[in-house]
């Protein structure tokens, strides 16, 4: 599927935005991960979707910003994102730490969303620890990720020099977000701020890093549809693009 | 040269299946209840009689430091080593390299317990700080994106509550307080000699060459201290115009001496060594550089390292080159593996690994005897 991709300035930060498709307007808000870029996801999106996907700030590249200091930060970096990228009230679909933007996102302004998708969200604290992915080497912290993903090349004793330091540097961010509680103790008592918006969720089967039953508390506290992926793990953007594409139809009626 | 005797006061029966089952390393994951705190009794003992040995025989200072959660060093609070060195010692500074002040969520006690380390000891001590290594940070769960920015700040607040009059406040990024007055203030006037002991990063090497502050990098491959003490003597003369001196480097090494020569010395001590390299001193990557611990360069840099090391056939980290052999051999490595990085400070590591008290005295006893009478002082 074809797409472009520009640079948006959102308040003071540049942005990388890809886009593609045609139909009503979509924020794909990405993972973390290294998974940034248009991908197959986009492309199943995009057939019935006008996909926005931007790069968050401190993603694909862009430093960790100063002035990030919790994913609250990147919530409203959206409010302002929104109306920059041009968006009237898109659907979004977020998956793992872009779930967790967009369920703080629909908490804050519920009224600058149609609907909300939200596959392996991160966000509300899980009754049991989530692995450490951190002090894992890249290669097998990628398993609790995704069925599909290619983590040979991401192994810092043997992989590309400079694509082990990307994913180095990105996984900063990430740190930054999640080192130090992987959730927001505060996202339960406010979720009910996001009753008005539309939500499905979709959790992988054989998700290693959240189990199916947080999906269903999640789905639960949302007052929201689950979908279970069969035969996908954690990213069911990675594992089963379609499945995906398949929900956020379903949500939009398209 | 300054001659300092440093020590990591290692857990000496790290056990290998219990290792591999917990990651590979003695850090963060290798379990507690391989700790026996009646041979730790016993081992704190002998630590500290031998740092105490090193004053009675004339060293400069006896060093003590601060790692968490390991079986790689047990003194996760430097500063009760150094209380425990005040009242057994005479002469010799006590220097703590160091303070891991990025890992406390309170800059004003280690302002407070140095500066009663400093009067308790009538101005023996020096203040090292750090920024604690990765794993610290996977063991105190704290966010490695702001060692660096947390390390400055509490350095300048612990400076300015030891120099300027208080109470004042303190408004930081990281910290803010209302009323700093630290009580007891510091002997040694403005404050301590601080001391930045560092893995090398070159953010690190510009800060400790803006203030002049001595350094040293343990455990590293002498091509890279080389690099890494040229680029902190860069720093000083092209950014901040002077010429650094042998004074503000310091050389650590693993030393062993034996009267029959260097075959003998390496039989004895290479079983320790290689417990050393193979059970303590063992860090994957994700544990040692946890992400945004520091810039992409030094990581780059760290990678190429570990690549190294792996290639030539040895573990990812090293020991350095241990200094092993009759005393005139050991004097003449010493002199030219200082002069070879231009350091003027020596740090001897005798105790390594799971190397036993009788062995270690031995050790030091022919160093004190044979070795430091020809090793200039001053």
């Amino acid at each position: 599927m074809p797409h472009t991709t520009s640079q948006v300035q959102v308040h003071d930060h540049t942005v990388a935005v890809q886009r593609g498709g045609q139909g009503p307007d979509l924020l794909f808000l990405h993972a973390e991960a290294n998974t940034s870029a248009w991908g197959p996801v986009h492309d199943a999106l995009a057939e019935h979707f006008t996909v926005t996907a931007p790069v968050h700030p401190g993603f694909g590249g862009d430093p960790l910003p100063p002035w990030l200091h919790d994913v609250s930060d990147l919530a409203f970096h959206y409010v302002d994102a929104i109306t920059a990228l041009g968006l009237r009230q898109p659907l979004v679909v977020g998956a793992s730490l872009g779930g967790w933007i967009g369920l703080d996102l629909a908490i804050h302004r519920p009224d600058l969303l149609s609907g909300l998708v939200l596959v392996g969200a991160l966000g509300l604290r899980p009754h049991e620890p989530m692995p450490d992915l951190f002090i894992k080497a890249a290669p097998e912290a990628f398993t609790y990720l995704a069925r599909t993903i290619d983590a040979d090349g991401v192994d810092p004793m043997t992989g590309d020099v400079d694509l082990v330091t990307a994913l180095w540097v990105e996984q900063a961010t990430q740190a930054r977000l999640m080192w130090e509680r992987p959730y927001d103790r505060r996202l339960e008592r406010r979720a009910h701020l996001a009753d008005a918006v539309p939500t499905t969720v979709v959790w992988g089967a054989d998700d290693r890093l959240l189990p199916v039953e947080h999906g269903r508390r999640l789905a639960e506290l949302l007052g929201a549809g689950l979908d279970v992926v069969p035969d996908a793990g954690h990213l069911v953007t990675l594992d089963n693009p379609a499945a995906v594409a398949a929900a956020a139809r379903r949500l939009a009626g398209v | 040269m300054q001659i300092y005797s440093f020590h990591l006061m290692p857990w000496p029966n790290i056990d290998p299946e219990v290792l591999a089952k917990s990651g590979g390393s003695a850090w963060v994951t290798y379990p507690n209840s391989e700790y026996d705190p009646v041979l730790g009794h016993k081992l704190y003992g002998e630590y500290l009689d031998q740092l105490v040995y090193a004053d009675e025989v004339g060293f400069d200072a006896i060093c003590v430091n601060e790692h968490h959660q390991n079986a790689y060093g047990l003194m996760p609070a430097p500063n009760i080593m150094a209380a425990a060195l005040i009242s057994r010692t005479k002469q010799a500074r006590i220097a703590i390299l160091g303070n891991g002040i990025a890992l406390r969520h309170n800059p004003l006690r280690v302002a407070e317990e140095v500066a009663m380390l400093d009067v308790m000891s009538g101005g023996r001590i020096i203040s090292g700080f750090v920024r604690g290594i990765g794993a610290e940070y996977h063991s105190l769960n704290l966010d490695p994106t702001k060692s660096r920015d947390t390390f400055f700040e509490a350095h300048d607040l612990i400076v300015k509550a030891w120099t300027e009059p208080g109470p004042f406040a303190w408004d930081g990024e990281h910290f803010a307080f209302r009323n700093v007055n630290v009580w007891p203030r510091p002997l040694q006037q403005p404050h301590p000699p601080i001391f930045v002991p560092s893995q090398g990063s070159a953010e690190t090497l510009e800060w400790a060459a803006e203030r002049r502050y001595p350094l040293a990098c343990v455990f590293v491959p002498m091509e890279r201290l080389k690099q890494f003490y040229d680029g902190y003597r860069g720093y000083a003369s092209d950014k901040f115009g002077y010429e650094a001196g042998p004074e503000q480097f310091a050389f650590n090494s693993i030393v062993y001496v034996h009267p029959e020569g260097e075959a003998k010395a390496t039989e004895e001590m290479e079983p320790h060594i290689r417990y050393f390299r193979e059970r303590c001193f063992t860090l994957p990557l994700p544990m040692f550089f946890p992400p945004g611990y520091t810039g992409e360069s030094s990581y780059r840099t760290r990678i190429e390292i570990a690549r190294q090391l792996q290639a030539s056939g040895g573990p990812v980290l090293s020991a350095g080159e241990p200094l092993m052999g009759t005393p005139e051999q050991v004097v003449e490595r010493i002199h030219r593996n200082m002069a070879a990085c231009g350091a003027g400070t020596l740090m001897v590591q005798f105790q390594v690994g799971d190397m036993p008290h009788d062995k270690v005295m031995r050790s030091m006893e022919l160093f004190a005897d044979q070795v430091l009478p020809h090793l200039p002082r001053g």
